[in-house]
């Protein structure tokens, strides 16, 4: 099934066991079901829970604390996730806070799910991955879709946090297949974190030590298939985890990381955004041994631009991760 | 209940809000506060009136920085008020949220301006979604009219029919800018534009307020709308400490119409001064036992981030 149709019906599951799930969200009635056809079907299944609203993300976001607050289980769409900065104040200074600053006394359940990423020629403010900025809110768990994680899981886990979850879904992935089990040349292991979601492990190799590890998350993810191939004709040993929870960042996931950082001695950690200020840097700093080699890779600093050339020389790619590869490996 | 056992009641609030800001603003000079607080001296009837005629068992309130009076005349409970201002465990939030941040049964607060207006909307919908029969009350000062989320919220409470009543105390200035240099227009056009019910009333008689916010409640309870309330308003005191640059002939001005002391006229003397001492008694109780209560560690504190 594809990536998109596994979020369609993870949501019409949620929404026929749990009465209280509501959709609230830009555009998402049918016949259209959102910009990106997630929510399609839904509004006929579920006419009253479907909410459709005026472009007033603020107040989506804002809306949806109030009723998680008051005992319905919202799950926002942000159309583009360029747009999830105008939910920043609700998201920040309410939905985090509510909880703590109330000494525990209320619970505000509830995801944001919204598509980030760009390669799709949409330009500036269509095509960024703008998680960098709401990594690190406490009491906000940050949770990435890829191609090896299993999706209902990511909402089912979000769904028993009862705590306000953002789920950043890449654009990119839609209509890609999951890939969650192993194959002749990829092997796929999940580790579930203290918090329940989960990391995947995948490796080019079986029974033998990894020359380099690659940690990323989202939509970096549809990469590793064809790279750890490739790397297996260059007799590279490529061990990858991919993050599930990118924030706050799981005692167990530090771990792992750590644990295979060790083995490798070589760490390639690798976002979409730019990783300036970013998401790599705080992997980084998870690295207790000092004298690993690591390298840090994102999307160049600056703006997206809508032509095609530009846009992929802008933007994280295939070969870039590649190069890199070869370059640690020769060190 | 009888005239003047009413008039006892209301005017025992209202002298309770105002003795226990009078309070508050006396242990901040004396660097007993940590941090600050807004009072709303002048501002109780606004607090009394509304509180008087909601349905405290199930009705949902949303208000702002500018709380005490909402929550005394909410809840009473000026020990977990004014524990919670101290910074003491035994406070309403534990001592985290400070006077800003307060929350008790269906009370919320934040210090966010305009913030808590599309949460009160999405408790609305909820209300109404479950088909009860509560109504959501959200708080808005006229600085707070400044915010776009504050008219995304009116569109859709009217486009939705939700049972939300806008209340907007008006006391002329947004910290120390008055209104003539921050607002276009009416406040109540601004509503009206949304297909909203609107009322304006300038708050110098607390018994004419009540009458206008039970017919307002009761407009959103029976309708299932939304209703704006425009309460022209005061405060006597400063947006927070030090920071007043208002004419002192405006301030003595509205002193004249102060709605406490218009009320009070209808009481004896006797009773006044039973009230004012009760008060002043139970104040002096609640701030000695406050004095010998713990402080929440930090550890606890991080209890909350699992």
């Amino acid at each position: 099934m594809k990536i998109c149709d596994e979020i369609n019906t993870v949501l019409f599951e949620m929404m026929q066991n749990n009465r209280e799930v509501i959709l609230i969200g830009e555009d998402i009635l049918d016949p259209y079901g959102g910009a990106f056809r997630i929510t399609k079907g839904l509004s006929s299944s579920f006419p009253e829970r479907v909410l459709t609203t005026p472009i007033s993300e603020a107040t989506i976001a804002g809306m949806s604390i109030g009723m998680a607050l008051r005992g319905l289980y919202p799950i926002a769409e942000i159309m583009f996730g360029d747009f999830i900065t105008l939910c920043m104040d609700q998201l920040l200074n309410h939905a985090s806070k509510l909880k703590p600053m109330y000494n525990g006394n209320v619970v505000v359940p509830m995801i944001m799910r919204t598509p980030m990423g760009g390669g799709r020629g949409y330009g500036p403010t269509h095509s960024q991955s703008l998680e960098k900025h709401f990594l690190g809110i406490p009491f906000i768990d940050i949770v990435a879709v890829s191609l090896f994680h299993n999706v209902k899981r990511i909402f089912l886990n979000a769904y028993n946090r009862r705590r306000p979850v953002i789920i950043i879904e890449n654009k990119l992935l839609y209509p890609m297949e999951l890939f969650i089990s192993s194959n002749d040349e990829v092997f796929i292991e999940n580790m579930l974190t203290e918090t329940g979601y989960c990391d995947v492990i995948i490796k080019n190799y079986i029974n033998n030590t990894p020359d380099i590890l690659i940690v990323t998350y989202g939509g970096v993810s549809r990469f590793l298939k064809t790279i750890l191939r490739k790397m297996i004709e260059e007799e590279i040993r490529v061990v990858s985890v991919i993050i599930g929870q990118i924030s706050p960042i799981s005692r167990k996931s530090i771990s792992l990381i750590n644990t295979y950082a060790n083995q490798c001695g070589k760490v390639l950690i690798l976002e979409e955004g730019s990783k300036e200020f970013g998401w790599s840097a705080e992997i980084q700093g998870i690295i207790e041994n000092r004298d690993i080699i690591i390298n840090r890779l994102g999307s160049v600093n600056t703006i997206i631009p809508s032509n095609k050339k530009l846009e992929e020389q802008v933007l994280i790619n295939e070969e870039k991760i590649i190069n890199n590869i070869l370059e640690m490996i020769r060190i | 209940m009888m005239k003047k056992e009413k008039v006892e009641k209301i005017y025992s609030l209202m002298l309770l809000i105002r003795r226990t800001e009078e309070k508050l603003l006396e242990l901040f000079s004396r660097g007993l506060l940590n941090g600050t607080v807004h009072t709303c001296i002048g501002q109780e009837a606004c607090a009394v009136g509304v509180m008087e005629v909601i349905d405290k068992e199930i009705d949902i309130i949303f208000s702002n920085h500018r709380a005490h009076g909402h929550f005394l005349a909410y809840s009473e409970d000026v020990y977990g008020l004014l524990a919670e201002v101290i910074g003491k465990k035994s406070g309403l939030c534990g001592g985290i949220g400070g006077s800003q941040h307060l929350h008790k049964k269906n009370f919320y607060t934040n210090g966010i301006q305009g913030g808590m207006v599309p949460i009160a909307l999405g408790a609305a919908k909820a209300e109404k979604f479950k088909g009860s029969n509560a109504i959501v009350i959200v708080f808005l000062g006229d600085g707070t009219m400044g915010q776009g989320v504050v008219y995304e919220s009116l569109n859709i409470a009217s486009l939705w029919s939700l049972p939300l009543l806008f209340i907007l105390e008006d006391n002329h200035y947004a910290q120390t800018t008055p209104k003539k240099l921050a607002h276009a227009g009416s406040f109540c056009q601004r509503a009206k534009a949304f297909d909203i019910q609107t009322e304006h009333i300038k708050v110098d008689d607390v018994l004419k307020l009540i009458n206008v916010a039970d017919n307002a409640v009761r407009y959103v309870r029976e309708n299932k709308k939304p209703f704006f309330l425009h309460m022209e308003t005061y405060r006597f005191s400063p947006h927070s400490k030090g920071d007043d640059y208002r004419n002192a002939e405006e301030i003595a001005k509205f002193k004249l119409e102060d709605p406490l002391i218009k009320l009070e006229k209808e009481l004896s003397k006797e009773k006044v001064k039973e009230i004012s001492e009760n008060i002043d008694n139970m104040l002096l109780s609640i701030l000695n036992s406050i004095n010998n209560d713990n402080e929440m560690s930090l550890e606890e504190l991080l209890i909350l981030n699992n």
